[in-house]
Parts: structure tokens; sequence; C-alpha cells
């Protein structure tokens, strides 16, 4: 398979990839293995000022952290609300944009329109549709009578996470239909039309034909489901910061504020190093999983 | 008409794309609230939901472009976005190359190495990231922030591109390499060129990703001349207003370039982001 060349376009080779490589390693991989070097160490971020070797005691903080359990609750929040809301929803937004309706184009367009704004951008437009003084979602609930409601939906430890895995719901679903999408058209069009010849129904043909077959698909959604719910934090840095207290905090809010927050940066390190670890585990391991099931 | 449909599709199809078209106006609400407030002053934002300005309040703009400087961060989040676009379709497909034509010792492992950094949150190494910034001087400049950037989306653009290569035919390098080219010229002058789609799919998602990124910036980028879009919006949303305007106007600003960009590329963003997704 491999292009048969001479010695000299071999190092030529070489010279092609040496960018690469030193780019990757440098912004990627050195800082990586500092993070797990630097959890390690206690320090406060100020560069003059010594680290000092604490050995495991930043992760037994945060492990032990109160804090930490409810990340780790947020965190399954945010799962339970990918397999609850995102995939039925853009699902049901790939079928739309698969049928051939003359509004095919603006369907697909509104639904994906979140994939190109920021997601602070994103985070603040929802920040002001939910503002519980007049905000238009307060506006609605007033409208419908819900006058014992309390509308400070991003403000109260009750609702908080759930008002942001809405918004982030709303952020990620175009992206995922178009995962399902991409499924739903590498499934033959014959096989729904022997069904429907068999006698089958439209819904009995896509739940007994067209589900089955998006497999794959799916195995994609969730891996992407499972890693960024982990890993998430913009949204929740934007619109809430981990509070109110402490009810909506994430991995992310956790290292972002005991660095810049509390100056505890080995803490932060810990966390960092948490965070990659997981996710690279949880990475092989779904994709071991998926590769089984794959057909 | 109307009966005939009824019978034909039954209520399920109705309630269906009753469905379809409520989701619509649920993406697009956000939006046309924060659009129409950015034109109102600030008696009239509140307790409304779709009504529209008695007078067009252009000074929100003014102020917007004037007092926060929107625009220089708008700028400022395009050069970042081009910059490391640029480097990412250099650098990518010259690091690519040699590893889909195995034309390297270790191609393999290079390319699982490359592949580590997929599975890997950037932002986890946040710290170490803004120290080294710290101690070599690197806040607030332009090239360290493009590396940085381009650093980040690495791996999924390789990914990307050395998917493409492999889908384009051996044949084509062995008749250039036959003909005299070495290994460089081929790439640059004979698959270079053939490599567009796959090319473009990583720079698409490049240039959003850093175009949208607000982590690394806002811990980095201090000065105000300096600042992303993000990190000027998120101040904003910190400081008490006198004039919420100014705030939406901001944003109006911030998002229309990435709109206008996506309203005339449709077809060639759904795709990049669709190959980008479906990596799995």
């Amino acid at each position: 398979m491999a292009l048969r060349i001479d010695k000299t376009d071999r190092i030529k080779a070489w010279f092609l990839s040496l960018p690469a490589l030193l780019l990757y390693s440098a912004v990627l991989i050195y800082p990586i293995i500092q993070v797990f070097r630097m959890s390690f160490y206690s320090w406060n971020g100020i560069p003059a000022s010594p680290m000092r070797f604490v050995g495991l005691l930043n992760y037994k903080a945060f492990l032990s952290d109160a804090r930490f359990l409810i990340a780790l609750k947020n965190v399954g929040i945010f799962i339970l609300s990918g397999f609850l809301v995102i995939f039925p929803v853009s699902l049901f937004m790939a079928t739309v944009i698969q049928k051939n309706s003359p509004l095919k184009r603006v369907f697909k367009t509104c639904y994906f329109i979140p994939q190109v704004i920021s997601r602070t951008a994103i985070a603040l437009m929802w920040y002001f549709v939910l503002y519980p003084d007049g905000g238009p979602v307060a506006n609605l609930c007033e409208l419908l009578g819900l006058t014992n409601v309390n509308v400070n939906f991003l403000g109260r430890p009750e609702t908080a996470i759930y008002a942001i895995v809405l918004i982030n719901a709303w952020t990620y679903a175009g992206y995922n239909m178009l995962i399902f999408s991409a499924g739903l058209t590498s499934i033959p069009q014959e096989l729904n039309e022997a069904a429907l010849i068999d006698g089958a129904n439209g819904r009995q043909t896509f739940f007994r034909i067209t589900l089955p077959l998006l497999r794959n698909s799916f195995n994609i959604f969730a891996l992407n489901c499972i890693i960024g719910s982990i890993t998430t934090f913009e949204m929740v840095f934007v619109t809430t910061n981990g509070g109110p207290g402490y009810a909506s905090e994430v991995f992310g809010t956790l290292l972002y504020k005991n660095a810049f927050t509390y100056n505890n940066y080995g803490y932060s390190n810990a966390v960092g190093a948490f965070l990659i670890f997981s996710s690279f585990i949880m990475s092989v391991l779904l994709t071991k999983l998926f590769e089984k099931t794959k057909d | 008409m109307k009966a005939k449909y009824l019978k034909k599709h039954g209520f399920g199809s109705i309630f269906y794309w009753l469905i379809a078209v409520l989701l619509v106006f649920l993406f697009l609400y956000p939006i046309y609230f924060v659009v129409v407030s950015s034109f109102k002053d600030n008696n009239e934002i509140w307790y409304t939901m779709f009504s529209l300005p008695e007078e067009v309040e252009w000074l929100n703009y003014q102020d917007a472009i004037f007092n926060v400087g929107i625009l220089r961060s708008v700028l400022n989040s395009f050069l970042l976005s081009a910059g490391a676009t640029l480097v990412i379709v250099i650098v990518g497909t010259m690091g690519a190359y040699p590893i889909s034509r195995h034309i390297i010792r270790g191609a393999k492992q290079l390319k699982l190495y490359y592949l580590i950094g997929l599975m890997v949150p950037a932002y986890g190494m946040l710290i170490p990231m803004v120290k080294l910034f710290t101690q070599l001087g690197l806040r607030d400049k332009y090239w360290p922030m493009i590396l940085l950037y381009a650093g980040i989306n690495f791996p999924i653009s390789m990914y990307l591109i050395i998917g493409y290569l492999d889908s384009v035919s051996r044949e084509i390098d062995e008749a250039a390499l036959i003909d005299g080219c070495t290994v460089p010229q081929t790439l640059f002058r004979v698959i270079f060129p053939l490599c567009g789609p796959g090319i473009s799919t990583a720079g698409i998602l490049t240039f959003l990703n850093v175009y949208n990124e607000l982590v690394f910036a806002n811990t980095l980028l201090q000065r105000k001349s300096m600042m992303t879009i993000s990190v000027t919006l998120l101040g904003l949303k910190g400081e008490r207003f006198t004039s919420w305007g100014v705030m939406f106007a901001a944003i109006v600003l911030s998002i229309l370039p990435i709109l206008i960009v996506y309203l005339l590329m449709q077809e060639k963003i759904e795709a990049g982001v669709t190959n980008g997704a479906v990596k799995g």
C-alpha cells in the first residue's frame, strides 16, 4: 500500500510531518502532561511563587468535596436530558428534513441555526429570554395564569440545572439532527417500500425498520452526548457560573472557579486531570462497546 | 381539498407538521427577541413577547459600536479564526499526507498519537496553558492565540484530512512521482488541489470553533483591543446597564457576520459539521 519512494524523499516526508508533530505536541500533549504533573502540587497561580509538592492531596480535596457530588449529579442530568430530550427531538427533526416538502430548506436552516451561533451568545440570549423581571418566558407564565410559579428559573437552586440542560438541548438538537439525517440517508429506500407493500403503515415502518437501522447514528449520538456532558462548561459558566450556591456546578466550573476565583490552582489541575482521564477512558470504552454492537 | 388531505394522511400527519413548525418557532424565537429588543429603549424591552419597537432606537447600535467596541471584537474573532484555519489547512495537510501514504516509518503510531487529542477536552489543560502564556509573555497577542487554536482543532482536522486523503487514489501520486516530482511537489501541486472537500471540512469546523471559543480567550486575552466576541459579550453581562438595548445590539452584531456566512454557504457548512460529527 505504501508508496515506493527513495531515501531523500523519505527525509522530505519527515520534514512535511514536522510542523504538525511540533504543533500538536507543544500545544496539546505537553500541557496535558503538565496538568497531571501540576495536579500533585499546590500553587497559588503567581508565576514567581513556588509550587509545593502535596502528593494526592488535591485529588483528596476534590473527590471528597461536596461540590464533586453535585457536579457528578448535574452531569448525570445532562446525560439524561440528552437521551430524553435531544435524542427524540433531533430524530424527529431529522425525519422532517428528510421529507420532500417544499419547505425542506427552511426547516433545515432554522433547525441548524444554533450551530453557528457562539455558545456565549446563546447562553446570553436565553439568559434574557428567561429573565425573571418581565422576560418573555416570565411574561408567558403570567399570561397563562401561572401566577404561583416562581419564574426565576436560572436563579433558583431547584430549577437552575434543568433550565440549563434545556438551553443545552436547544443548542445541540440541530447538530444531532444532522447525525440522524445522515443515518436516514444511508437506509435503502427499497426497505421502507417493501415494508409498506407488505402492509405496514408509516409508523410501523419507522419503529420496526428505520429505527433499528439507525444503530450507528445512535452510537455516535450517545458517544458525543456522554463525553459532551462530562466536559460541559460554557453554557453553565455564562448562565449561572455554577450557582445559585453550588446548585448548577459542573466539572468545568469547578476547574475554572478554583483557579481564578479561589486561587487554588492545584485543585483545578486535579479537576483537569480528572476531566482528561475520564473522557479519554469513556471514549475508549464506549467506542469498544459500540464496535461490538455495530452492524 | 382539506377533507381529502385529512382522509389520506390522517390527523397524525397534521400533528406531525404542527410540531415541526412549532420547533421552527422555538429555534427562531430567542433570535427574534434579541433582534427586536436591540431596537428598543429600556421601557419597551420587558413585559412583552412579540411587540415591535414603537420607534427604532439606533442609539443602541451606536453605543455597541463606539462604547462597547463590538466591531473590534468581531474583527479579532475573525482574525484568530482565519489564522487558525490557515495554519490547520497547511500544517494539517502536510502532516496528514505522509501518514495517509505510509511514506514515513511509524505512520500508524503517529496517527494513533494524533487521535488521542480527539478524546480529551482541550480546556482540561487550561491552567498549564495560562501559566505558559504568562511566563513567556504571550498574552494579548495574535500569533500565540492562533497557534493555540490551531493546536486545539488539530486532532479533528487531522482525522478529517487523513480520511479524505485515504480516498484519493494512490495512482495519482505514483504517476506524479514517476514524472519526476519530489514528495513535497506531489503533495502541493497534485494532491492538495484534489483535496478541497476534505480540507474545507476541516477548515470550516476550525473556523466555527475558533470564532465561537470562550474559555481560552476569556483567560488569555485581557486587553480590550484584543478581546473576541465571546469575551466582550461575557463582560457585558456583568455590567449594570442603564440601557439594555446596547447588550442586545452587541449580541446581534456579533452573530450577524457568521449568520451571513452560513446563509451564503449553507450546504458546505452543514456538510462540514456532519462530517465532523460522524467521526465515531
